[in-house]
């Protein structure tokens, strides 16, 4: 008999890194809604939140001037990259391609030069264990509900949905879609940060992190829908609580699995799980 | 003397298809004569491993530049190949055979992917591939029996390479073509209707013939009639044997892939990129194109494979099966320009050549993956098409100037 408290342990799990893999697969599941890009370098923002969290907690000794700065810094380093070099290669997917993985490669040989090799974790005294982990449920419920308020709610919500549909029809009733662009961009590299900043207490930073949440929350997003925000939030919970059960239950399987469900996903239902389809 | 008529005739008529693509046939010479001109067991090996990774940037050419088979997943041929190599070759099969079974289950990889064809295509295709190819990854690092896990598995260097006979006939052969095309390019070089540039190349052709052959020839024909029975030579020799088997098949490859582009199938190739449908309505069943070349493509990636085992001695998953690989594939091709063969040939040569320069200065070495970084950046940013497409585009402008060069010092000869 499997014991309950290693059940809910292991749901919990699965929620808190749920809302992990939802803050960076949503921002790049709208990016690639928006702009057509496969962003990534969105890992790197992720990794890059984190250490900046860890530097600024050293600094400051608090959390939430430390999830605030890694916020700001993400939205720059986002809005930086799009406007100088992502602009240039508008059009050419695989030039996109290479250029976003170069900056995760960048950000990560950076990472090991700045930061060096060993990982970095800091802890909160008054939210340790699990009760950090029930905080980052709540924190991912109240910013999932907040950025579905700002993209159904808001001129520019609207406007980046409509982008979605077709963006050359949105700069044709003159709305300077570039700047969108850049905003949504930025956004999304925003929430990035954020969620890499909130994984540190619970996960710590290490170089190799942007890398590995790259790829899952590709996966995520696969399964979700590329471009979909409702289907990056399902996608996430989705393949979250499959990381931790099968983290708790079946520990070889957890490296196979996130790639097995998104090569049956795209085989069955090529347009993911809850995707438009086109 | 009709008889003899007819051999000019004939020997005519060969130089005349020589001469048909003469600055690429004027580069493999090069490639042939270059052993000669480096005596040290160091470059040997770096060329032989530029000709290993050329081999496989050109295979993904065909499935990217000509095709449109956006693949993430072109590690798991090279890789399938290189273990299917090592294993056979520790189960004492001959290196000749092990290569042929190699090629074997890279068809079968080619196959696989290029079945996902079916189903998914665009950016949907890639994430297909690439999700098979971290699987084929992660079997392979979890089964350990089989692949050794993380440390990997190593396999002996096989006997021929350290057969001397083998590499005198090789060198033969190479000295042989080099002279034919040096003899060409003489030919060429009287002939009135050839342009200015060609013939600067040919002219530094012959230099660079004629350069190799009196600075480093009698060294080498030194080591080579001293031969492997010293010590001191055994590297130098191994690798040069090595250095052949890597570019023979390459250049085999080469004009296997240059014939399969020009023909009415490589049309149809280029039209399923440009425009699948349209392509489609015209009766060509698309499919099947797809899947063709997915498999050539993967046939060419796992022979690569093949040729790394017993160049590395040493291969695990992480070495020839990861994601690594494949970005460094797409920046070979990137750099050296989709779409044209030659170009992702010349981007993995540039990229291989910096990466051991690179990381063998001190201080510089550990920021290598850095400077690769930035590397990539600025490739992708300045030619976003590549070294061959851009020199296309921009040559007609030079190749103009070197006319009017021409002209103005024809005219002030003149004036003289």
């Amino acid at each position: 008999m499997i014991d309950p408290n290693l059940i809910a342990a292991a749901i919990l799990d699965g929620l808190a890194y749920s809302m992990l893999l939802f803050l960076i697969a949503s921002g790049f599941s709208i990016i690639f809604g928006l702009m057509g890009i496969l962003n990534f370098a969105h890992g790197a923002f992720f990794m890059i939140g984190a250490y900046i969290a860890v530097t600024f907690f050293e600094l400051t000794n608090n959390f939430v001037v430390a999830l605030v700065c890694a916020a700001f810094f993400g939205f720059l380093i986002g809005v930086i990259i799009e406007r100088l070099t992502l602009r240039r290669v508008h059009g050419n997917p695989i030039a996109q391609i290479m250029l976003t993985l170069g900056y995760l490669l960048l950000f990560s040989q950076l990472v090991l030069i700045i930061w060096g090799r060993t990982p970095k974790i800091f802890y909160l005294q008054y939210l340790s264990g699990s009760a950090y982990r029930t905080f980052l449920v709540f924190l991912g419920f109240t910013i999932a509900a907040f950025t579905y308020i700002l993209l159904t709610r808001t001129r520019m919500g609207i406007i980046v949905q409509a982008g979605t549909v077709d963006a050359e029809m949105v700069e044709a009733l003159g709305i300077n879609i570039k700047r969108v662009f850049t905003l949504t961009f930025g956004f999304g590299a925003l929430l990035a940060a954020f969620g890499g900043a909130a994984a540190v207490p619970w996960l710590g930073a290490t170089p190799q992190m942007g890398s590995t949440w790259m790829f899952t929350s590709l996966v995520v997003t696969v399964v979700g829908g590329l471009g979909s925000f409702k289907g990056s939030f399902y996608g996430s919970l989705i393949m979250g609580m499959l990381h931790g059960l099968s983290e708790y239950f079946f520990p070889q399987l957890t490296f196979v699995i996130d790639f097995l469900v998104m090569a049956i996903v795209l085989l069955i239902r090529t347009e993911g799980l809850f995707g438009a389809g086109k | 003397m009709e008889r003899e008529n007819n051999m000019s005739k004939i020997i005519k008529h060969f130089f005349e298809a020589l001469t048909k693509k003469k600055l690429l046939l004027a580069s493999f010479a090069l490639l042939f004569v270059f052993p000669i001109a480096t005596p040290s067991a160091y470059y040997l090996s770096l060329l032989a491993e530029m000709l290993i990774w050329a081999l496989l940037a050109m295979s993904y050419d065909l499935a990217l530049g000509y095709t449109g088979l956006v693949s993430f997943g072109h590690a798991a041929p090279f890789g399938i190949g290189a273990y299917a190599v090592a294993l056979f070759l520790r189960m004492n099969f001959p290196f000749p055979l092990a290569i042929l079974i190699a090629l074997l289950f890279g068809a079968l990889v080619g196959l696989v992917l290029g079945i996902f064809t079916f189903r998914v295509g665009g950016i949907y295709y890639a994430l297909v591939t690439l999700a098979f190819a971290e699987m084929i990854f992660a079997i392979f690092n979890k089964w350990v029996e089989l692949s050794g896990g993380e440390t990997g598995i190593s396999v002996s260097r096989p006997e021929f390479l350290r057969f001397d006979l083998l590499l005198y006939l090789m060198f033969a052969i190479s000295i042989a073509i080099a002279i034919v095309l040096f003899l060409t390019m003489l030919h060429n070089l009287k002939n009135k209707n050839e342009t200015i540039k060609n013939k600067i190349a040919y002219c530094t052709f012959i230099a660079v013939f004629l350069a190799i052959i009196i600075y480093s020839f009698p060294l080498k024909l030194n080591i080579l009639l001293e031969g492997s029975l010293m010590e001191k030579n055994r590297m130098i020799m191994v690798m040069n044997t090595y250095y052949f088997i890597a570019l023979i098949p390459l250049a085999i490859c080469y004009f296997i892939a240059r014939r399969i582009v020009d023909s009415p199938m490589g049309k149809i190739f280029v039209a399923i990129r440009e425009n699948e449908e349209r392509t489609k309505m015209l009766g060509y069943d698309v499919s099947i194109y797809k899947l063709t070349a997915s498999i050539i493509s993967s046939m060419f990636a796992s022979l690569a494979g093949a040729l790394y085992t017993p160049f590395a001695l040493s291969i695990s998953p992480y070495s020839v099966l990861s994601s690594a690989i494949m970005i460094n594939i797409l920046l070979y091709s990137i750099l050296g320009g989709l779409g044209t063969l030659v170009g992702p040939m010349l981007g993995a040569g540039i990229i291989t050549l910096l990466a051991n320069e690179l990381t063998s200065i001190r201080g510089v070495g550990e920021y290598w993956m850095l400077i690769l970084g930035i590397f990539y950046i600025i490739v992708i940013l300045f030619f976003p098409y590549g070294i061959v497409i851009t020199w296309k585009i921009k040559g007609v402008s030079v190749k103009k100037n070197i006319k009017k060069l021409a002209k103005l010092i024809k005219t002030s000869m003149r004036g003289k």
